[in-house]
């Protein structure tokens, strides 16, 4: 027993390890030590997403097989293996952008090797470990508790990744609203539970499809069941942050240092995503021919999440509020997929899952882009950004860039840097050559051939409207000139740019760019890439399949 | 026992008549207390019976006083040991059982115990490293 857990749970167990000997060397008083913390954890990562490709079989990652352990509380489909070695590949990518720095001036404890860089990188492993926990359960309970452990980390992280007043502001923000939507899940899988007895997803899953009038049809919930199912998905909506519950998203990405950021619009996005793709799954009995309500309410969600992103994405001077709400939009270009997953007229197909799955991967590599060029940007004090300003005006400044005038110019003066965010932004856009196209390509043509026209055209004026913003970036960088202001005396920035330590950085910047060009240009990497996703599309196998007798013997 | 009383739940709504009295009792408790005492109690008005009630004593000085930041600190280090006591009694009273039947579950309980303490004790040597057992 003890064997097979060892066997199917060894990504956690070995982020779990790692995690707590970084927050055993995080105390020591060597800042060599503290520096190594930063290593070890990118190493781990590497390890862990390197062995998952090794143990993945050929072609396709599992060969459609399911393992469980004998409690059937852990399941291991293709698709929470894909999820795996996503998490672990972006993981690498932000641990990079997390990289203790240079940047000694600013007294920022987890981002210089300070007091709590070891901290920093260790519950930057719970983090991702957490989404390995989601991708893996198969009960509502371990689900939750995944869920938390992905969450509860990024509070912390956001509260202690800048000596601001702002950065502890958005951390407190951050930390009641989470409980909030936390509790609001929690309400939601009681009633699952009391209503079926059971915490076991699949088992709920076959409940759902005895309820329903026939195979191919969708299960007939009972109104606490459709109570059960809206609140897990408000939930969930809290961590994709998609529209009714995106509220704030604005002012903890603002708060938070870019590298926590970056890492707050992949993790606990990808984390909701997962687990609102297997309840989703369940609600379908084991398929995904879902009830009604469900698929009205991801189009509505879908359509709100992509029109007030993109529109409040226009209306921002701070890049990072301008990333924050393209999360929220690209959350929202997702749910596309997601409702032509369930939606009705080709019952049966995934292709939006595949979609889904494909577009977390190209957003994970061009977001970590977009924000490593913004990291490797100096801040200027004093101009609308929080500069000096602080408790006591005592505060350091912000130390890498923050609003459109900290970049202008800048495309000019580090070309590389210039032309690294354009192809982010190229991407997040979706124009062609780059994976963002692509991502937008699966998903338009999934909600095509489900025959949802107006969602389609909804999202493709969404796309017009989203790259008025990110033009203004690459604009504000190449064609507008460096504003010339007096730097105060001692706040003059050290070129961080050219600074020593950003190494690492400029590898994670230079690595993603080379992700959204990969797997935009290179047809066979664009082909492995979705055949990936459409096998891990796979999400169980669904519960009519399954002899009922062999699950049952062994218990 | 919510989770038979959940299954049972499923066929008769009436299984949730215990749950439903205990509700009612509990509310009739504190209702019909304060009602008895509105009833039944003296009245006797007057400037001491107006002062908020601290055990008995009369009040010195304001409530909102302001403790050292250590003893918040002292607080979170008592959740590890609390969270440790409360795993370890159900713990405590199965391993046992579990070892006499020589069921291979005993192991199992026994790593799974050894693997928590190791967790704790990451979390408590963290603490001291970060001096917070330093009183000055």
């Amino acid at each position: 027993m003890m064997d097979s857990l060892v066997r199917l749970l060894w990504p956690e167990m070995v982020l779990t390890v790692a995690a707590c000997v970084l927050f055993l060397l995080g105390v020591s008083r060597r800042a060599a030590v503290r520096r190594l913390t930063a290593v070890l954890a990118v190493l781990t990562l590497a390890g862990v997403f390197f062995g998952l490709l090794a143990s993945g079989a050929g072609g396709s990652l599992m060969g459609g097989q399911v393992v469980s352990d004998p409690w059937n509380s852990v399941r291991i489909v293709e698709f929470g293996y894909y999820i795996k070695i996503l998490v672990a590949g972006v993981g690498i990518l932000l641990a990079l952008l997390a990289w203790p720095g240079n940047r000694q001036a600013t007294g920022n404890s987890a981002m210089d090797v300070g007091q709590d860089t070891g901290e920093f990188f260790g519950l930057m492993l719970l983090s991702l470990m957490g989404v390995f926990l989601v991708a893996s359960s198969n009960d509502m309970i371990l689900m939750f508790l995944g869920i938390e452990l992905a969450s509860i980390p990024t509070y912390i992280m956001v509260a202690i990744s800048r000596p601001l007043a702002v950065a502890q502001e958005a951390g407190v923000k951050y930390f009641f609203l989470g409980a909030m939507a936390a509790a609001l899940m929690l309400f939601g899988f009681s009633y699952l539970y009391g209503t079926t007895g059971l915490t076991d997803l699949h088992r709920i899953g076959q409940v759902f499809a005895a309820s329903a009038g026939g195979i191919g049809q969708a299960p007939v919930l009972s109104p606490w069941q459709v109570l059960a199912v809206v609140m897990l998905m408000m939930g969930f909506a809290f961590k994709m942050a998609v529209v009714p519950l995106h509220f704030y998203a604005g002012d903890v990405y603002q708060g938070a240092a870019t590298p926590v950021t970056a890492l707050l619009s992949f993790v606990p996005k990808i984390s909701g995503f997962v687990a609102m793709i297997k309840i989703l799954f369940v609600v379908g009995g084991g398929s995904w021919v879902v009830p009604q309500f469900v698929t009205q309410i991801l189009i509505v969600l879908s359509v709100l999440t992509m029109c007030v992103g993109n529109v409040l994405g226009l209306l921002q001077f701070n890049i990072k509020r301008v990333l924050a709400y393209s999360s929220i939009a690209h959350s929202g270009y997702m749910l596309v997929g997601l409702a032509a997953l369930t939606s009705p007229r080709i019952a049966g197909s995934d292709e939006g899952l595949s979609a889904v799955l494909f577009y977390l991967a190209g957003y994970g590599i061009m977001n970590a882009a977009a924000f490593g060029v913004l990291m490797l940007l100096p801040a200027r004090p004093g101009i609308a950004g929080m500069g000096g300003v602080g408790a006591g005006g005592k505060m350091p400044p912000a130390t890498s860039a923050e609003t459109f005038e900290d970049i202008a110019g800048q495309g000019r003066k580090h070309v590389a840097l210039g032309l690294a965010m354009a192809v982010a932004c190229f991407s997040l856009i979706g124009l062609p050559l780059t994976v963002g196209f692509f991502g937008k390509l699966y998903l338009i043509r999934a909600a095509l051939n489900q025959g949802l026209i107006a969602l389609v055209v909804i999202t493709v004026i969404n796309a017009a409207v989203s790259a008025a913003y990110y033009l203004r970036i690459v604009a504000t960088m190449f064609l507008r000139s460096e504003p010339q202001t007096q730097w105060p005396q001692a706040a003059q920035p050290a070129d961080d740019c050219d600074g020593r330590g950003t190494l690492p950085i400029k590898l994670a910047v230079g690595l993603s760019v080379f992700g959204v060009l990969l797997f935009g240009l290179v047809v066979p990497a664009i082909e492995l890439l979705s055949t990936q996703s459409r096998s891990a599309a796979r999400v169980d196998i669904p519960s009519s399949v399954e002899q009922p007798t062999a699950s049952a013997m062994a218990r | 026992m919510i989770s038979i009383l959940a299954q049972q739940a499923a066929q008769s709504p009436s299984a949730w008549l215990p749950v439903v009295l205990l509700i009612i009792i509990g509310i009739g408790f504190a209702a019909g207390n304060l009602i008895l005492s509105i009833l039944v109690g003296p009245h006797r008005t007057g400037s001491v019976k107006e002062t908020t009630y601290e055990s008995g004593m009369m009040p010195i000085g304001d409530a909102r006083r302001r403790f050292n930041v250590r003893f918040y600190i002292v607080a979170m280090i008592f959740l590890v040991f609390d969270v440790e006591i409360v795993f370890f009694y159900p713990w405590a009273t199965l391993f046992p059982h579990e070892l006499a039947t020589h069921t291979p579950l005993g192991l199992q309980l026994l790593i799974e115990a050894i693997v928590f303490v190791g967790l704790l004790l990451v979390a408590y040597f963290y603490a001291w490293g970060k001096g917070v057992f330093r009183w000055d």
